[in-house]
């Protein structure tokens, strides 16, 4: 196994007091956070709760209200090619070859024999590098998930943002594709943060899992086991009943009596 | 109620496999089939005049018109009436068209310019093109001004309505993708923006093309000294028929000819689309 020194390529990220408002409705409420260097977290909680509001704002989509954002010490702007954000659909250009969607995640201009060689790149790191010249129609759901995956690594960013990228695919194609990202966040070391509904992916994939309620960091949960984690694992298992629990909670944060779970708020 | 054949069962994919290789007959003759009914209809007509079930008084043969048409070319009559005619319609595409697309494609990249002016395009948009023509004639006389102006306001509006909607309709989630890649302005408009609005440019363009030879010949027969619409006014003053028959088949031919052209530009800018994709 190639073992890279994750924090060496990852992104620093904080979040200082950050709000977010939409006319008078808070969905986002001094939310302070910090993400490691190369560290891979999970963000779940109830549907509404402001997971996707906070990875617009960590890709730089959308500005907080008040509050500080950093990103290797740096506000977020959209187009910053050191971020990338992967979105639930592939949102893939229906009109271009699948090579010429990989290049779209590069920066613009450069000679087009490297820009070239770059996307054929990415393009075998998700294992597609036969399907260079399709066009998206003719790929399944799952494939087109693997383009936007390339698109997003191919400018090698230090910091990936998934919001839900697994949730239109079925039970079988997730866990491959679950394996795929584990696979690359270890070959290119970036900082992780995946949004999603299935705890158990959370558990499975992260080195620490968060719950957001009602705009705030409601429990943390690191998850302290070494991968390959076996599927099935009790540690896991109990830890995902532990974060079930904190997201179906009533009210504020919660002190956890399992060992590696931390208060915050 | 037919009896079922209890040995019946549907064909499976195994049984398709083991057949010879073989396209359905429509497929395999699908260069001329579609040319079968208009030739029969020639061929019935011819028929029916030569044994008097069509007086050549009020419908000239087929046959006729084809020496008519021979005829006309000889002279050099024919080309001198059809390209001027094609010129005129070339023309005013190309003017009608290219204001149609530019201001659709303002309203549809900016709010501001949509609220100024998409309102009034709509209002001029609901008078018949054909009601103007009394205001044409007085404006610009029965000239080729005259003339170019009626088919260049006829294919604006379908171009502009298609090209301003299309560009309105492209997927907000690309754009945002776009916008998250760090695409230019120029690259958005040139990578997202213009290719999701091309099949709707595309419809509006079909659809122009129609009105452009509708209005045409209205134009034509107005007063022209050449064209098709001239050539078929001037026919009908000497009773020849077969040149009447002649322009409108003509017409019919270019109308065909301007669709294959607009399908064969379909095929290879949409060719992304399953849709559009060749068969
Ligand atoms: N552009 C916007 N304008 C107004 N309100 C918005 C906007 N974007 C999000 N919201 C509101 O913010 C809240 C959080 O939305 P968000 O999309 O972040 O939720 P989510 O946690 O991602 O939910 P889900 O799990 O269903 O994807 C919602 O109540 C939503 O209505
Ligand atoms: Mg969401």
């Amino acid at each position: 196994m190639l073992d890279i020194d994750q924090s060496a390529l990852g992104a620093d990220v904080a979040l200082i007091g950050v709000e977010k408002r939409f006319d008078g409705n808070t969905v986002l409420s001094r939310l302070d956070l910090t993400i490691r260097a190369g560290e891979f977290l999970s963000i779940v909680g109830k549907s509404g709760c402001g997971k996707s509001t906070l990875l617009r704002l960590l890709s730089g989509l959308d500005q907080p209200s008040s509050g500080d954002i950093r990103v290797d010490g740096l506000t977020p702007e959209d187009g910053r090619e050191d971020i990338r954000l992967m979105f639930q659909e592939p949102r893939l250009l229906p009109w271009a070859r699948v090579i010429d969607n990989v290049m779209v995640g590069l920066p613009e201009g450069g000679p087009v024999a490297e820009r070239h060689a770059r996307a054929e790149a990415a393009l075998r790191e998700v294992q597609l590098a036969d399907k260079a010249a399709e066009w998206p129609a003719n790929l399944s759901g799952g494939q087109r998930q693997r383009v936007a995956l390339a698109r997003a690594l191919v400018s090698r960013p230090r910091l990936l943002a998934f919001d839900e990228p697994l949730g239109a695919l079925d039970a079988l194609t997730r866990l491959v594709m679950q394996d795929l990202i584990l696979q690359v966040k270890r070959e290119e070391a970036f900082t992780a943060v995946l949004v999603t509904h299935d705890v158990t992916e959370a558990v499975a994939l992260s080195d620490r899992v968060i719950v957001l309620d009602a705009g705030r960091v409601a429990r943390e949960v690191v998850i302290d086991i070494p991968h390959p984690r076996p599927r099935g694992d009790a540690r896991l298992a109990a830890l995902e009943a532990e974060i079930l629990g904190a997201i179906f909670a009533e009210g504020g944060p919660v002190r956890s009596a399992a060992g590696g779970t931390q208060l915050s708020g | 109620m037919t009896a079922v054949d209890p040995a019946f069962r549907f064909p499976t994919r195994q049984d398709r496999k083991s057949l010879p290789v073989a396209r359905p007959w429509h497929l395999r003759h699908a260069a001329w089939l579609p040319f079968l009914v208009p030739g029969l209809i020639l061929v019935l007509w011819e028929i029916g005049s030569h044994v008097g079930l069509i007086s050549t008084q009020i419908l000239p043969r087929p046959s006729a018109v084809l020496v008519k048409a021979w005829d006309l070319a000889l002279t050099g009559e024919l080309f001198l009436h059809l390209g001027v005619s094609t010129l005129r319609a070339l023309g005013g595409l190309a003017i009608g068209g290219t204001l149609g697309f530019a201001l659709g494609l303002a309203n549809g990249l900016s709010a501001r310019s949509a609220l100024l002016t998409d309102t009034s395009v709509q209002m001029v948009r609901n008078i018949p093109i054909l009601a103007l023509i009394p205001l044409v004639i007085i404006w610009f006389g029965v000239g080729e001004t005259a003339r170019l102006f009626l088919v260049s306001i006829s294919v604006f509006f379908p171009i502009y309505i298609n090209t301003f909607h299309g560009v309105r309709n492209v997927d907000p989630q690309l754009i945002e993708m776009g916008r998250a890649y760090g695409m230019s302005r120029r690259s958005l408009f040139g990578k997202v923006i213009f290719p999701g609005a091309l099949p709707s440019i595309f419809v509006g363009l079909r659809y122009a093309l129609g009105l452009m030879w509708f209005v045409l010949v209205v134009a034509e027969t107005l007063a022209a000294k050449a064209g098709l619409g001239y050539m078929a006014m001037q026919a009908r003053e000497f009773m020849m028929l077969d040149v009447v028959v002649l322009s409108i088949l003509l017409y019919a031919l270019l109308g065909k000819l301007a669709d294959v052209v607009t399908r064969a530009l379909e095929v290879r800018a949409l060719a992304w689309n399953p849709a559009y994709a060749r068969h």
